[in-house]
């Protein structure tokens, strides 16, 4: 029987909510920026490995852990150690998630690493077929019933929810703020993240409402995400969906972008949520109005779906940690 | 002063407001100080601009009594080449800082009875220039093409410039704006602005001529990808690696995507520097075919230029070039960031290349007649 700790960091706080939801033995370790946060994390370690923990899961490779990997395949070298991948192709181009995604292929090269796990389908085909050990994982969240909350304010206007949880270019942002001005008698409420955005709507005259997410956890965003009829959540590049996730489970049809491998079987879901054009604010707008005219069946369809889609993944992650 | 800049971001959200006022505080202080300490090499700077402004003033009266003339800024290579492409009268002008410069330039354009008077984009001094036509001769006509998408309003400068220009239009100093894509046309209508609908266009020399291909592996191009994280470099590097017996040429390619080829074991021909746009257009036609999956755009040069060349070239659905047509589901790319999906659309033009080609051909026609009588009535209405 394997047993396994999932470790992660506070680098991608909005991922950590679907990953803790996967994995339910987690705990949260440094990142490895000085020699106090090492020597943190390999207690963490040490008292795990002395538990009878035989499997350490990575949450990525994050400043620091490649050391700090080198050094637990060392001292307990019967111990699996695996990492799941949390960049996507694209956001190579930056230094840091380059240089760290460079030396966990160099890990896993050297054996070190027993096993990547990838959330994006090319990705995985890319680099099993390079030789590297790896999976395809499918991402996945179940909300709570006492976290499942109903808010929305009795009015008359159209309330569309844009949370971007990171001001950072892959969330598409003032693209996405442009889809209310499509949507007749529409109110955008949104998490207002940079006083630029505020800026915008004011500027472009776009009706809204905004709100600022403190804690990127559960609870505060789902309290925010009740108060709409529709989210919308289109960044140009994903490995996890956790607005997307949260918001379906609560009843709220949410619009994402093709950027995941989740409806590539059902085209009837996918033909009401996902959208192929992320900076098409025109093209957007159509599916909002689409989403609100039919909220109840793609709730009731993404049902059907989330029961089939579960037992799916709960036996892909199973075989990764059994791997 | 990195590890300054580390130790705050540190301790620090780079989402709070503490956040947010020192770096604002840096970036002015970083401004002043590069004011001060480089005050002579601006100056010479600003003397280089004041030579261009003197030949634009040449060629403002070259155009005389015309109905319109367009600046554009030629060190602005997209929008210098989309400027190019599509209208006749244009006037290369760089930024202008000289108060002098700017009231020369609106007095020529009166004295030369030019009736309107086209920024293709703005640089720095152009909102001056505008105010300063209008005050020489406020019939004549202003007009705007803005070549960004709201994409871009995450940057500082472009955001500041945009609520310059729009202010401008509240105040009657500029009559309308133009917008390559449909999308930017639609929205600014919507805000309630005069608002005119341009695609930029391409001539070359070859019109779609195919280019031969007898290269023994599949060679694929990705050109100009490497400044800017929208380009999306490394999706298509590894959309490459799945392609059988390919080679691949970057230009240019930085050290960390080169890295990334040499990971992916990819062969390339590829080379770390910028080359003219000419040597890429010979360069180009090398290959069997082009990617550019960028994630957002307005109407990229690049895709046109190399289908010009005789090359076909995968694109993003992110502008308005061949929506709709059996040539767009050859080379339209929805997925951007799938890397397998990229390799599939590749193999599936590679295998119908010289009908894609042909799709091309015919579709340009029609398009060349489109932009023509976009830019006419842009240029033309009151």
């Amino acid at each position: 029987m394997e047993k396994y700790i999932l470790l992660y960091g506070d680098k991608k706080q909005e991922d950590n909510i679907c990953i803790k939801n996967m994995f339910s033995n987690n705990l949260q370790i440094n990142l490895g920026w000085t020699d106090f946060d090492y020597n943190a994390n390999m207690k963490v370690i040490d008292e795990k490995v002395k538990n009878g923990i035989n499997q350490i899961i990575f949450l990525g490779l994050e400043i620091g852990w490649n050391k700090l990997i080198k050094d637990v395949k060392k001292k307990y070298s019967n111990l699996k150690i695996k990492v799941i991948c949390n960049t996507s192709d694209s956001l190579l181009y930056y230094e840091y998630e380059r240089e760290n995604f460079f030396e966990l292929l160099e890990l896993s090269r050297g054996k070190i690493i027993d096993e990547i796990g990838f959330f994006r389908k090319s990705q995985y085909e890319v680099y099993s077929s390079l030789g590297y050990n790896c999976s395809y994982l499918m991402q996945n969240y179940n909300l709570d019933e006492k976290n499942k909350i109903t808010s929305k304010r009795e009015n008359n206007t159209i309330d569309i929810g844009i949370y971007p949880l990171n001001y950072v270019w892959d969330k598409n942002i003032f693209n996405q703020l442009c889809i209310a001005k499509f949507v007749s008698n529409s109110n955008l409420n949104y998490n207002r993240l940079d006083e630029r955005m505020e800026d915008f709507l004011v500027t472009m005259q776009i009706r809204s409402t905004p709100c600022k997410i403190e804690r990127i956890d559960e609870q505060s965003i789902v309290k925010e995400l009740a108060k709409n009829d529709v989210l919308v959540s289109t960044s140009f590049t994903e490995y996890m969906h956790p607005i997307f996730w949260l918001g379906m489970e609560l009843g709220i049809p949410c619009i994402i972008g093709n950027t995941s491998d989740l409806f590539d079987e059902n085209d009837e879901i996918r033909n009401y949520i996902v959208t192929e054009a992320e900076d098409n604010a025109i093209i957007n707008s159509e599916l909002v109005n689409k989403c609100i005219d039919n909220k109840k069946k793609i709730i009731a369809l993404y049902k059907t779906w989330k029961e089939e889609y579960d037992k799916k993944a709960k036996e892909n992650i199973q075989s990764f940690i059994e791997k | 002063m990195q590890k300054i800049k580390n130790l705050i971001k540190r301790f620090i959200k780079n989402n709070s407001s503490l956040y947010n006022g020192i770096s604002k505080i840096y970036h002015k202080l970083s401004a002043l100080k590069y004011k001060i300490t480089h005050s002579k090499e601006l100056k010479k700077e600003h003397n280089g601009f004041h030579e261009r402004v003197e030949n634009a003033l040449i060629k403002v009266r070259e155009y005389k009594d015309s109905e319109y003339i367009v600046f554009y800024n030629p060190t602005w290579l997209g929008v210098a080449a989309s400027t190019i492409g599509l209208f006749n009268n244009y006037i290369p002008l760089e930024h202008v800082y000289e108060k002098n410069d700017i009231r020369k330039i609106a007095r020529a354009i009166n004295e030369c009875n030019i009736k309107s008077v086209v920024f293709s984009q703005v640089c720095d001094g152009w909102t001056s220039i505008i105010k300063a036509i209008k005050e020489e001769n406020e019939k004549v006509k202003i007009k705007v093409i803005w070549h960004g998408n709201c994409y871009e309003y995450f940057s500082d400068f472009t955001w500041n410039l945009n609520k310059e220009v729009m202010n401008l239009c509240k105040e009657g100093k500029i009559d309308s704006f133009a917008f390559v894509r449909s999308t930017m046309y639609e929205f600014y209508k919507k805000v309630g602005f005069k608002s005119y609908y341009l695609q930029n266009n391409v001539h070359k020399q070859n019109s779609g001529k195919t280019a031969k291909n007898n290269n023994e592996k599949t060679k694929i191009g990705i050109y100009n990808a490497d400044s800017r994280e929208l380009k999306n470099i490394y999706t298509a590097l590894s959309a490459m690696k799945l392609v059988p017996n390919v080679m691949a040429d970057v230009v240019p390619i930085n050290e960390g995507a080169r890295k990334f080829t040499e990971i992916l074991g990819l062969e390339t021909t590829s080379m770390n520097s910028y080359i003219p746009n000419e040597e890429l257009m010979e360069r180009i036609q090398q290959n069997d075919i082009n990617i550019y999956p960028t994630f957002t755009e307005n109407a990229p040069m690049f895709p046109l230029e190399s289908f010009e060349m005789g090359v076909p070239c995968l694109l993003g659905n992110n502008n308005d070039y061949f929506v709709g047509t059996e040539l767009g589901d050859y080379v339209i790319l929805t997925r951007e960031d799938d890397a397998e999906y990229i390799k599939n659309k590749i193999m599936n033009v590679l295998k119908d290349r010289d009908k894609v080609m042909k799709l091309y051909r015919e579709w340009k026609k029609d398009f060349d007649k489109k932009c023509d009588i976009l830019v006419k009535k842009f240029v033309e209405d009151k």
